[in-house]
């Protein structure tokens, strides 16, 4: 049997094949090294370093919980035990979670109703999400600027009060009549109040010309991580209502636990 | 070319292969994340609630930051207004406008303009006279970006506007320096339960000192033999200064994520034994003001009795006598009813 010999060429690539194999496999390597993350605490005033003399602190877990915890420190409490002039002293993991970030968006800033006709309901619909790391939670108020105006400014489109009148600002009832005109909501999704049984029942915005009070339509006591909800706008106008178009404005605002 | 040859090169192609493949994959993961923005209104403010205290004299400072994660830019238009706690003790609302008596120090900016991705801060300073009790103050600031009303538009329309709030609990340190002081407000715990039921009541805490105070301390249930057969620990929140809130306990049972380290927490404290009987004695130990121990602030008795087997011994009791009783008088000769 005769060896193979391989020409020059051939090893001189193959050596280069082996030294690409070499570099590659080094560079996939490093992307598996964990980076070393440092947590940074910044309050208004400064850089909190986990600053406190403690007796047992940390992360403890079972194989029913995580926790984290700090016992027996000194200074515990939002001011330390009186407080100080011009900073705050956040002793104790659990606050960390009051300084991180509240986020909160709208999928849309403007919501096309189109052309109301008597005896039709037109719809339209946008998302909501919300984020906060605080314990406590959050809450999400919602109203309107007026009813739904004409451009004329002279007639207005009612708010809902449902199929049999009972729905409000504050309680939903079941809308599903089309020949019943008005101007509602309806929510679904996540820490939406319990009376939007479902998608028929509607409520109307809470009035800020008729100086009703914001009416809450997301809320937790708990953390959130992206929960979101979809706000359904419902419109309808009766046989008498004037033609052209209407306006208003609807405004949520999120307010995080303390 | 030789078996050994073409062994080799063979296990060559594979290995390079794999590297080739390992390697972007690598590099896709090495993409940074192309974070998602929305159309619409996404703000986030940072810190969300912020603690600060301040001596009389002295001037503190309330650093806010902004970040726009839309792809528009949005103006915002803050506006302090008071924070309100609900009687109840749950949730946060807002007031109509604020009491606060140094507002003006505070020289909120008419707007805030915010370009897509980028983050603002404002820096609030906070001035208090000299002659200022020890008092705790709730404020909020609410950074409203107003829907903007269009008349020209063709069909009818509503239009979205978003608002997003960071809180403000300012305490003045003054002369006497001001003490938190917790009280059991409210304890809905039934008097008597079905052996067969749980327990399930809700506490609710009152701070009527002038100073924020940690909830700390224990529900603890205790059988008729002296066994403390259930132990709640509150969860760690702040009741504000002359504010109720309802106490929480840890929630241990609701699955997370392993990666997440933070306990979340039920208004509820819940008993769920299979079955219970006797006498069972609730204690409630608080603090006064979350640094010192707990002191025995309430103590009840809650009778566990088989009510619903009761009912059901009874109520076969009463159709068996019942029934005994139509035999006995069928046996009579004058009975309506034949034999």
């Amino acid at each position: 049997m005769t060896d193979y010999h391989w020409p020059q060429s051939h090893r001189r690539c193959l050596r280069w094949l082996i030294a690409c194999l070499v570099v590659l496999t080094i560079f996939s390597g490093s992307q598996f090294v964990p980076l070393a993350s440092a947590d940074e605490l910044r309050s208004n005033s400064f850089v909190i370093q986990f600053g406190n003399f403690n007796m047992t602190s940390g992360e403890k877990s079972s194989s029913s919980y995580n926790l984290t915890d700090t016992v027996g420190q000194t200074a515990n409490g939002p001011y330390g035990q009186y407080g100080s002039s011009d900073y705050f002293i956040g002793a104790g993991f659990q606050y960390i979670y009051q300084i991180d970030e509240f986020s909160f968006s709208l999928s849309r800033t403007a919501i096309d109703l189109g052309t109301l006709t008597p005896g039709v309901h037109n719809t339209a619909s946008h998302t909501m999400s919300i984020s906060t790391r605080g314990a406590g939670g959050y809450t999400v108020y919602a109203y309107e600027l007026h009813p739904l105006r004409h451009s004329g400014g002279s007639y207005t489109i009612p708010d809902t009060t449902c199929d049999a009148g009972t729905c409000s600002e504050s309680t939903a009832q079941v809308w599903s009549n089309q020949s019943v005109p008005g101007f509602g909501f309806n929510m679904a999704g996540q820490d939406i109040p319990a009376d939007f049984v479902n998608t028929t029942y509607f409520r109307q915005f809470a009035n800020q010309a008729g100086a009703e009070t914001m009416q809450v339509v997301m809320s937790a006591n708990t953390i959130a991580s992206n929960r979101s909800a979809t706000v359904n706008y419902k419109a309808g106008v009766s046989g008498s209502q004037a033609a052209g178009n209407y306006q208003t404005g609807i405004v949520f605002v999120a307010v995080p636990m303390y | 070319m030789p078996k050994k040859t073409k062994l080799f090169t063979t296990i060559l192609s594979v290995y390079l292969a794999c590297g080739t493949l390992l390697s972007l994959f690598c590099l896709w993961g090495m993409t940074p994340a192309v974070q998602a923005q929305t159309a619409g209104f996404a703000i986030s403010v940072s810190p969300p609630v912020s603690y600060l205290a301040v001596k009389p004299g002295e001037t503190v400072v309330w650093r806010i930051k902004l970040k726009n994660e839309s792809l528009a830019p949005v103006t915002l238009t803050p506006q302090l207004l008071d924070l309100k706690i609900p009687d109840d003790g749950r949730g946060v609302a807002i007031g109509d406008a604020s009491t606060f008596p140094y507002q003006p120090s505070l020289k909120l900016p008419a707007t805030v303009v915010i370009e897509p991705g980028d983050t603002t801060q404002l820096s609030l300073e906070v001035t208090v006279p000299a002659t200022a009790p020890s008092q705790e103050y709730h404020q909020t600031v609410v950074f409203t970006a107003a829907p903007t009303l269009d008349s020209t538009q063709p069909a009818s329309q509503a239009e979205i506007g978003g608002a997003i709030a960071s809180n403000l609990i300012l305490s003045v340190i003054g002369n006497p320096p001001p003490q938190s002081q917790l009280q059991l407000q409210t304890a809905q715990v039934p008097k008597i339960m079905d052996s067969f039921r749980p327990l399930q009541f809700h506490l609710v805490a009152k701070n009527t000192g002038n100073q924020v105070g940690l909830a700390s301390g224990s529900a603890k249930l205790i059988n008729w033999r002296g066994t403390v057969t259930k132990t709640w620990e509150f969860f760690p929140d702040r009741v504000l200064a002359g504010s109720p809130r309802i106490l929480r306990t840890f929630d241990l049972n609701t699955p997370r994520d392993a990666s997440d380290s933070t306990l979340t927490a039920l208004d509820k404290f819940e008993y769920q034994p299979h079955f219970w009987i006797g006498p069972y004695r609730l204690e409630v130990w608080l603090s006064p003001n979350g640094l010192t121990p707990p002191e025995l602030v309430m103590q009840t008795v809650v009778w566990a009795l088989p009510l619903s087997t009761s009912v059901i011994i009874i109520t076969f009791g009463l159709i068996y006598a019942g029934y005994q009783r139509f035999l006995a008088l069928r046996r009579k000769p004058n009975f309506p009813i034949g034999k």
